[in-house]
Protein backbone atom coordinates (compact mmCIF):
# COMPACT_ATOMS: atom_id res chain seq x y z
CA UNK A 1 0.00 0.00 0.00
CA UNK A 2 1.90 2.97 -1.24
CA UNK A 3 -0.87 5.48 -0.98
CA UNK A 4 0.39 7.26 2.10
CA UNK A 5 1.61 9.95 -0.27
CA UNK A 6 -1.43 10.38 -2.44
CA UNK A 7 -3.40 12.74 -0.27
CA UNK A 8 -5.58 14.65 -2.70
CA UNK A 9 -3.01 17.42 -2.67
CA UNK A 10 -4.22 19.22 -5.77
CA UNK A 11 -7.69 19.76 -4.39
CA UNK A 12 -9.00 23.25 -3.86
CA UNK A 13 -10.51 24.56 -0.65
CA UNK A 14 -13.96 23.40 -1.71
CA UNK A 15 -12.80 19.83 -2.02
CA UNK A 16 -11.12 20.06 1.34
CA UNK A 17 -14.39 21.27 2.83
CA UNK A 18 -16.24 18.49 1.11
CA UNK A 19 -13.91 15.85 2.52
CA UNK A 20 -14.21 17.39 5.97
CA UNK A 21 -18.02 17.33 5.62
CA UNK A 22 -17.82 13.66 4.68
CA UNK A 23 -15.58 12.92 7.64
CA UNK A 24 -18.00 14.64 9.98
CA UNK A 25 -21.02 12.90 8.48
CA UNK A 26 -19.33 9.52 8.68
CA UNK A 27 -18.30 10.11 12.27
CA UNK A 28 -14.56 9.75 11.76
CA UNK A 29 -13.56 12.82 13.68
CA UNK A 30 -12.89 12.98 17.36
CA UNK A 31 -11.75 15.50 19.95
CA UNK A 32 -11.10 19.07 18.81
CA UNK A 33 -11.50 18.25 15.14
CA UNK A 34 -14.97 16.96 15.88
CA UNK A 35 -16.14 19.89 17.95
CA UNK A 36 -14.81 22.48 15.52
CA UNK A 37 -16.42 20.72 12.53
CA UNK A 38 -19.72 20.43 14.43
CA UNK A 39 -19.63 24.10 15.27
CA UNK A 40 -18.93 24.97 11.69
CA UNK A 41 -21.81 22.83 10.42
CA UNK A 42 -24.13 24.86 12.63
CA UNK A 43 -22.96 28.32 11.63
CA UNK A 44 -21.68 27.87 8.05
CA UNK A 45 -24.73 27.11 5.97
CA UNK A 46 -22.75 26.06 2.91
CA UNK A 47 -20.70 23.62 4.92
CA UNK A 48 -23.83 22.39 6.68
CA UNK A 49 -25.38 21.66 3.28
CA UNK A 50 -22.31 19.63 2.29
CA UNK A 51 -22.68 17.58 5.47
CA UNK A 52 -26.34 16.96 4.68
CA UNK A 53 -25.50 15.83 1.17
CA UNK A 54 -23.08 13.31 2.62
CA UNK A 55 -25.66 12.21 5.18
CA UNK A 56 -27.96 11.34 2.32
CA UNK A 57 -25.24 9.49 0.42
CA UNK A 58 -24.19 7.43 3.43
CA UNK A 59 -27.78 6.67 4.37
CA UNK A 60 -27.78 4.30 1.39
CA UNK A 61 -25.80 1.98 3.64
CA UNK A 62 -28.93 1.47 5.72
CA UNK A 63 -31.04 0.42 2.74
CA UNK A 64 -30.49 -3.27 3.19
CA UNK A 65 -30.70 -3.40 6.96
CA UNK A 66 -33.72 -5.55 7.74
CA UNK A 67 -36.55 -3.86 9.65
CA UNK A 68 -37.12 -5.14 13.17
CA UNK A 69 -40.52 -4.55 14.73
CA UNK A 70 -40.09 -2.69 18.02
CA UNK A 71 -41.78 -4.12 21.11
CA UNK A 72 -45.45 -3.48 21.66
CA UNK A 73 -46.14 -0.55 23.90
CA UNK A 74 -43.22 1.45 22.57
CA UNK A 75 -45.41 4.04 20.90
CA UNK A 76 -47.37 4.45 24.09
CA UNK A 77 -44.13 5.25 25.90
CA UNK A 78 -43.22 7.72 23.19
CA UNK A 79 -46.57 9.48 23.48
CA UNK A 80 -46.21 9.60 27.24
CA UNK A 81 -42.90 11.32 26.82
CA UNK A 82 -43.87 13.59 23.95
CA UNK A 83 -47.41 14.83 24.43
CA UNK A 84 -47.82 17.75 26.79
CA UNK A 85 -51.02 16.37 28.28
CA UNK A 86 -49.67 12.88 28.86
CA UNK A 87 -49.57 11.77 32.48
CA UNK A 88 -45.80 11.92 32.58
CA UNK A 89 -45.70 15.45 31.25
CA UNK A 90 -48.41 16.61 33.64
CA UNK A 91 -46.22 15.54 36.51
CA UNK A 92 -43.16 17.01 34.84
CA UNK A 93 -44.92 20.34 34.62
CA UNK A 94 -45.63 20.06 38.28
CA UNK A 95 -41.97 19.50 38.94
CA UNK A 96 -42.88 16.20 40.48
CA UNK A 97 -41.02 13.80 38.25
CA UNK A 98 -37.51 14.32 39.65
CA UNK A 99 -38.67 13.29 43.09
CA UNK A 100 -40.42 10.27 41.68
CA UNK A 101 -37.60 8.43 40.01
CA UNK A 102 -37.65 4.74 40.67
CA UNK A 103 -40.45 2.39 41.47
CA UNK A 104 -42.75 5.16 42.67
CA UNK A 105 -42.58 6.90 39.32
CA UNK A 106 -43.36 3.74 37.44
CA UNK A 107 -46.36 3.04 39.62
CA UNK A 108 -47.65 6.57 39.37
CA UNK A 109 -47.29 6.69 35.64
CA UNK A 110 -48.97 3.34 35.31
CA UNK A 111 -51.90 4.46 37.41
CA UNK A 112 -52.23 7.75 35.57
CA UNK A 113 -51.86 6.00 32.23
CA UNK A 114 -54.79 3.79 33.19
CA UNK A 115 -56.75 6.85 34.13
CA UNK A 116 -56.00 8.68 30.93
CA UNK A 117 -55.34 5.75 28.66
CA UNK A 118 -58.60 6.00 26.80
CA UNK A 119 -58.47 9.73 26.61
CA UNK A 120 -55.15 10.31 24.90
CA UNK A 121 -56.79 12.33 22.19
CA UNK A 122 -56.89 15.98 21.41
CA UNK A 123 -58.83 17.54 24.26
CA UNK A 124 -57.44 15.19 26.89
CA UNK A 125 -57.74 16.90 30.25
CA UNK A 126 -54.62 18.33 31.74
CA UNK A 127 -53.81 19.11 35.32
CA UNK A 128 -54.82 22.68 36.02
CA UNK A 129 -53.99 22.87 39.70
CA UNK A 130 -51.24 21.51 41.85
CA UNK A 131 -49.99 21.60 45.38
CA UNK A 132 -46.96 20.53 47.33
CA UNK A 133 -48.04 19.62 50.83
CA UNK A 134 -44.91 19.63 52.92
CA UNK A 135 -44.26 19.29 56.66
CA UNK A 136 -42.08 21.96 58.18
CA UNK A 137 -39.33 19.45 58.88
CA UNK A 138 -39.98 17.76 55.52
CA UNK A 139 -40.71 14.38 57.11
CA UNK A 140 -43.92 14.32 55.10
CA UNK A 141 -44.00 15.43 51.46
CA UNK A 142 -47.08 14.95 49.34
CA UNK A 143 -47.67 16.16 45.79
CA UNK A 144 -51.10 16.70 44.37
CA UNK A 145 -52.36 17.38 40.86
CA UNK A 146 -55.93 18.23 40.00
CA UNK A 147 -57.58 17.42 36.70
CA UNK A 148 -60.75 19.38 35.92
CA UNK A 149 -62.40 16.59 34.04
CA UNK A 150 -64.14 14.44 36.62
CA UNK A 151 -62.79 16.59 39.43
CA UNK A 152 -59.97 14.18 40.04
CA UNK A 153 -57.17 14.91 42.46
CA UNK A 154 -54.12 12.69 42.19
CA UNK A 155 -52.12 12.59 45.37
CA UNK A 156 -48.64 11.16 45.63
CA UNK A 157 -47.10 10.53 49.05
CA UNK A 158 -43.42 11.05 48.32
CA UNK A 159 -41.86 11.18 51.74
CA UNK A 160 -43.25 9.87 55.02
CA UNK A 161 -46.23 7.78 56.03
CA UNK A 162 -48.87 7.60 58.70
CA UNK A 163 -47.85 6.53 62.17
CA UNK A 164 -48.48 2.93 63.21
CA UNK A 165 -52.23 2.37 63.57
CA UNK A 166 -53.05 5.90 62.38
CA UNK A 167 -54.16 7.45 59.09
CA UNK A 168 -53.30 10.53 57.06
CA UNK A 169 -56.36 12.58 56.14
CA UNK A 170 -56.45 15.25 53.45
CA UNK A 171 -58.38 18.47 54.03
CA UNK A 172 -59.36 21.39 51.90
CA UNK A 173 -59.33 24.75 53.61
CA UNK A 174 -60.97 27.29 51.35
CA UNK A 175 -61.19 30.99 51.96
CA UNK A 176 -60.77 30.74 55.70
CA UNK A 177 -63.62 28.25 56.00
CA UNK A 178 -63.46 25.26 58.27
CA UNK A 179 -61.46 22.34 56.84
CA UNK A 180 -63.50 19.94 54.71
CA UNK A 181 -62.29 16.37 54.46
CA UNK A 182 -61.29 15.14 51.01
CA UNK A 183 -60.54 11.66 52.26
CA UNK A 184 -57.94 9.44 53.83
CA UNK A 185 -54.73 8.76 51.92
CA UNK A 186 -54.10 5.16 51.03
CA UNK A 187 -51.68 3.64 53.53
CA UNK A 188 -50.49 0.72 51.45
CA UNK A 189 -49.98 2.73 48.27
CA UNK A 190 -48.17 5.99 47.66
CA UNK A 191 -50.74 7.26 45.21
CA UNK A 192 -54.35 8.03 45.92
CA UNK A 193 -56.99 9.28 43.53
CA UNK A 194 -59.62 11.40 45.16
CA UNK A 195 -62.79 12.62 43.49
CA UNK A 196 -63.39 16.12 44.75
CA UNK A 197 -67.12 16.62 45.42
CA UNK A 198 -68.63 18.97 42.85
CA UNK A 199 -69.54 21.78 45.28
CA UNK A 200 -65.93 21.98 46.45
CA UNK A 201 -64.30 22.14 43.05
CA UNK A 202 -64.65 25.89 42.64
CA UNK A 203 -63.12 26.44 46.04
CA UNK A 204 -59.83 24.78 45.17
CA UNK A 205 -58.25 27.81 43.53
CA UNK A 206 -56.63 29.89 46.22
CA UNK A 207 -57.33 27.22 48.81
CA UNK A 208 -55.00 25.22 50.96
CA UNK A 209 -54.56 21.47 51.29
CA UNK A 210 -53.61 20.12 54.68
CA UNK A 211 -52.86 16.68 56.05
CA UNK A 212 -53.63 15.70 59.61
CA UNK A 213 -52.89 12.69 61.78
CA UNK A 214 -56.15 10.81 62.43
CA UNK A 215 -57.41 7.48 63.70
CA UNK A 216 -57.66 4.66 61.16
CA UNK A 217 -60.53 5.39 58.81
CA UNK A 218 -60.26 9.11 59.35
CA UNK A 219 -61.57 11.69 61.76
CA UNK A 220 -64.74 10.50 63.50
CA UNK A 221 -66.01 14.05 63.91
CA UNK A 222 -65.73 15.50 60.41
CA UNK A 223 -63.11 17.96 61.61
CA UNK A 224 -59.40 17.37 62.13
CA UNK A 225 -58.81 15.79 65.52
CA UNK A 226 -55.06 15.17 65.40
CA UNK A 227 -52.05 17.30 64.60
CA UNK A 228 -51.89 19.09 61.27
CA UNK A 229 -48.72 17.61 59.84
CA UNK A 230 -48.31 19.38 56.52
CA UNK A 231 -49.84 22.25 54.58
CA UNK A 232 -49.60 23.40 50.96
CA UNK A 233 -51.21 26.10 48.90
CA UNK A 234 -53.08 25.14 45.78
CA UNK A 235 -51.62 26.87 42.78
CA UNK A 236 -52.55 27.03 39.13
CA UNK A 237 -50.24 25.02 36.90
CA UNK B 1 -48.32 0.97 0.41
CA UNK B 2 -46.72 4.00 1.95
CA UNK B 3 -44.83 6.08 -0.55
CA UNK B 4 -41.92 8.40 -0.10
CA UNK B 5 -44.24 11.37 -0.53
CA UNK B 6 -46.55 9.99 2.15
CA UNK B 7 -43.64 9.82 4.59
CA UNK B 8 -42.54 13.34 3.70
CA UNK B 9 -46.05 14.60 4.33
CA UNK B 10 -46.25 12.76 7.64
CA UNK B 11 -43.02 14.37 8.80
CA UNK B 12 -44.33 17.80 7.86
CA UNK B 13 -47.56 17.18 9.69
CA UNK B 14 -45.67 15.92 12.73
CA UNK B 15 -43.85 19.25 12.70
CA UNK B 16 -47.32 20.80 13.13
CA UNK B 17 -48.05 18.41 16.02
CA UNK B 18 -50.60 16.33 14.17
CA UNK B 19 -51.06 13.28 16.37
CA UNK B 20 -52.60 11.08 13.70
CA UNK B 21 -49.61 11.79 11.50
CA UNK B 22 -47.26 10.94 14.36
CA UNK B 23 -48.94 7.59 14.83
CA UNK B 24 -48.87 6.94 11.09
CA UNK B 25 -45.21 7.93 10.83
CA UNK B 26 -44.36 5.61 13.69
CA UNK B 27 -46.25 2.73 12.11
CA UNK B 28 -44.63 3.27 8.76
CA UNK B 29 -41.05 3.82 9.85
CA UNK B 30 -40.35 2.46 13.34
CA UNK B 31 -39.37 -1.05 12.25
CA UNK B 32 -36.89 0.34 9.76
CA UNK B 33 -35.37 2.72 12.29
CA UNK B 34 -35.31 0.07 15.01
CA UNK B 35 -33.45 -2.23 12.62
CA UNK B 36 -30.84 0.46 11.99
CA UNK B 37 -30.43 1.35 15.66
CA UNK B 38 -30.20 -2.32 16.65
CA UNK B 39 -27.59 -2.88 13.96
CA UNK B 40 -25.44 -0.08 15.40
CA UNK B 41 -25.93 -0.80 19.10
CA UNK B 42 -26.38 -4.59 19.02
CA UNK B 43 -28.26 -4.30 22.30
CA UNK B 44 -32.01 -4.47 22.43
CA UNK B 45 -32.59 -2.46 25.59
CA UNK B 46 -30.27 0.33 24.51
CA UNK B 47 -31.81 0.31 21.03
CA UNK B 48 -35.29 0.73 22.49
CA UNK B 49 -34.19 3.76 24.46
CA UNK B 50 -32.68 5.35 21.38
CA UNK B 51 -35.74 4.59 19.25
CA UNK B 52 -37.95 6.24 21.85
CA UNK B 53 -35.64 9.23 21.97
CA UNK B 54 -35.63 9.56 18.17
CA UNK B 55 -39.41 9.79 17.95
CA UNK B 56 -39.81 12.03 20.98
CA UNK B 57 -37.30 14.45 19.48
CA UNK B 58 -39.05 14.34 16.13
CA UNK B 59 -42.23 15.37 17.88
CA UNK B 60 -40.52 18.01 19.99
CA UNK B 61 -39.21 20.03 17.06
CA UNK B 62 -36.94 17.64 15.19
CA UNK B 63 -39.46 17.20 12.40
CA UNK B 64 -39.32 20.92 11.70
CA UNK B 65 -35.74 20.60 10.53
CA UNK B 66 -36.74 18.28 7.71
CA UNK B 67 -36.40 20.17 4.44
CA UNK B 68 -38.90 18.67 2.08
CA UNK B 69 -37.97 18.12 -1.52
CA UNK B 70 -34.30 18.18 -0.72
CA UNK B 71 -33.82 14.89 0.99
CA UNK B 72 -35.42 11.51 0.78
CA UNK B 73 -37.53 11.34 3.92
CA UNK B 74 -36.49 7.77 4.64
CA UNK B 75 -32.80 8.62 4.26
CA UNK B 76 -33.32 11.62 6.47
CA UNK B 77 -34.98 9.54 9.18
CA UNK B 78 -32.35 6.83 8.79
CA UNK B 79 -29.64 9.45 9.32
CA UNK B 80 -31.33 10.78 12.44
CA UNK B 81 -31.64 7.26 13.84
CA UNK B 82 -28.10 6.26 12.91
CA UNK B 83 -26.61 9.42 14.38
CA UNK B 84 -28.48 9.01 17.67
CA UNK B 85 -27.41 5.38 17.83
CA UNK B 86 -23.77 6.27 17.19
CA UNK B 87 -23.93 8.98 19.87
CA UNK B 88 -25.25 6.42 22.31
CA UNK B 89 -22.63 3.87 21.24
CA UNK B 90 -19.90 6.41 21.96
CA UNK B 91 -21.38 7.15 25.35
CA UNK B 92 -21.43 3.47 26.21
CA UNK B 93 -18.03 2.77 24.75
CA UNK B 94 -15.75 3.82 27.62
CA UNK B 95 -17.27 0.98 29.62
CA UNK B 96 -16.70 -1.53 26.90
CA UNK B 97 -13.42 -2.68 25.48
CA UNK B 98 -12.89 -2.10 21.77
CA UNK B 99 -12.74 -5.86 21.25
CA UNK B 100 -16.15 -6.28 22.81
CA UNK B 101 -17.65 -3.60 20.61
CA UNK B 102 -16.12 -5.03 17.47
CA UNK B 103 -17.29 -8.54 18.22
CA UNK B 104 -19.75 -9.89 15.71
CA UNK B 105 -23.37 -10.31 16.62
CA UNK B 106 -23.70 -13.79 18.03
CA UNK B 107 -26.60 -16.16 18.17
CA UNK B 108 -27.77 -14.56 21.42
CA UNK B 109 -29.71 -12.20 19.20
CA UNK B 110 -31.55 -15.16 17.76
CA UNK B 111 -33.40 -14.87 14.48
CA UNK B 112 -33.20 -11.10 14.69
CA UNK B 113 -29.42 -11.18 14.81
CA UNK B 114 -29.34 -13.60 11.95
CA UNK B 115 -31.60 -11.34 9.95
CA UNK B 116 -29.27 -8.45 10.65
CA UNK B 117 -26.28 -10.50 9.59
CA UNK B 118 -28.07 -11.50 6.42
CA UNK B 119 -28.96 -7.91 5.67
CA UNK B 120 -25.34 -6.94 6.18
CA UNK B 121 -24.31 -9.47 3.60
CA UNK B 122 -26.87 -7.91 1.35
CA UNK B 123 -25.54 -4.47 2.15
CA UNK B 124 -23.64 -4.09 -1.04
CA UNK B 125 -24.06 -0.76 -2.58
CA UNK B 126 -22.67 -0.25 -6.01
CA UNK B 127 -20.33 2.56 -5.26
CA UNK B 128 -18.82 0.99 -2.20
CA UNK B 129 -18.17 -2.04 -4.35
CA UNK B 130 -16.06 0.09 -6.62
CA UNK B 131 -13.74 0.76 -3.72
CA UNK B 132 -11.16 -1.76 -2.74
CA UNK B 133 -12.70 -4.17 -0.27
CA UNK B 134 -10.81 -3.03 2.80
CA UNK B 135 -11.63 0.61 2.15
CA UNK B 136 -15.30 -0.11 1.73
CA UNK B 137 -15.07 -2.07 4.96
CA UNK B 138 -13.53 0.92 6.69
CA UNK B 139 -16.29 3.22 5.43
CA UNK B 140 -18.95 0.79 6.65
CA UNK B 141 -17.12 0.37 9.93
CA UNK B 142 -17.19 4.08 10.47
CA UNK B 143 -20.83 4.43 9.48
CA UNK B 144 -22.40 1.48 11.23
CA UNK B 145 -19.96 0.69 14.03
CA UNK B 146 -19.01 4.24 14.90
CA UNK B 147 -15.32 3.62 14.38
CA UNK B 148 -13.16 6.72 14.31
CA UNK B 149 -9.92 7.16 12.40
CA UNK B 150 -7.97 6.10 15.46
CA UNK B 151 -10.01 2.93 15.93
CA UNK B 152 -9.91 2.02 12.26
CA UNK B 153 -6.14 2.50 12.23
CA UNK B 154 -5.87 0.06 15.11
CA UNK B 155 -8.22 -2.44 13.52
CA UNK B 156 -6.46 -2.38 10.15
CA UNK B 157 -3.07 -2.10 11.83
CA UNK B 158 -1.89 0.89 9.85
CA UNK B 159 -0.60 4.29 10.98
CA UNK B 160 -3.27 6.86 11.68
CA UNK B 161 -2.21 9.07 8.80
CA UNK B 162 -2.36 6.18 6.38
CA UNK B 163 -5.91 5.48 7.50
CA UNK B 164 -6.81 9.10 6.98
CA UNK B 165 -5.35 9.07 3.51
CA UNK B 166 -7.15 5.85 2.56
CA UNK B 167 -10.43 7.10 3.71
CA UNK B 168 -10.17 10.58 2.30
CA UNK B 169 -9.34 9.14 -1.09
CA UNK B 170 -12.18 6.69 -0.73
CA UNK B 171 -14.59 9.47 0.08
CA UNK B 172 -13.58 11.45 -2.98
CA UNK B 173 -14.03 8.35 -5.14
CA UNK B 174 -17.32 7.57 -3.51
CA UNK B 175 -18.66 10.99 -4.28
CA UNK B 176 -17.47 10.82 -7.87
CA UNK B 177 -19.23 7.51 -8.25
CA UNK B 178 -22.44 8.62 -6.58
CA UNK B 179 -22.79 11.89 -8.41
CA UNK B 180 -22.01 10.68 -11.87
Amino acid sequence: MNDATDIPGDSGPEDIDDVLAAELSLGLLSGDELSSAQRRARIDRKFGALVEEWDMRFAVMTDDIAPVTPPKGMFRKIKNEAYPDSPKRIWQQLGVIPALLGAGAAALILILALQFGGLMQPGTPIATLQAQIVAEDETLVVAAAYVDQGGRLFVERQVGASAQGRALELWLIADGNAPVSLGVLAADETISEIIVPAPLRDQLIGGVLAISDEPLGGSPTGAPTGAVLAVGEIAEV
Amino acid sequence: MTTRDDIAEMIQRVALHDRDAFQALYSATSAKLFGIILRVLKDRAAAQDVLQDVYVRLWQGGAETFASGKASPISWLATVARNRAIDQLRKLKPNTSLEAVAEPVDSALGPEGLAIAASERALINGCLDELEAYRAQAVRGAYLDGETYAELATRFDVPLNTMRTWLRRSLVKLKDCMTR
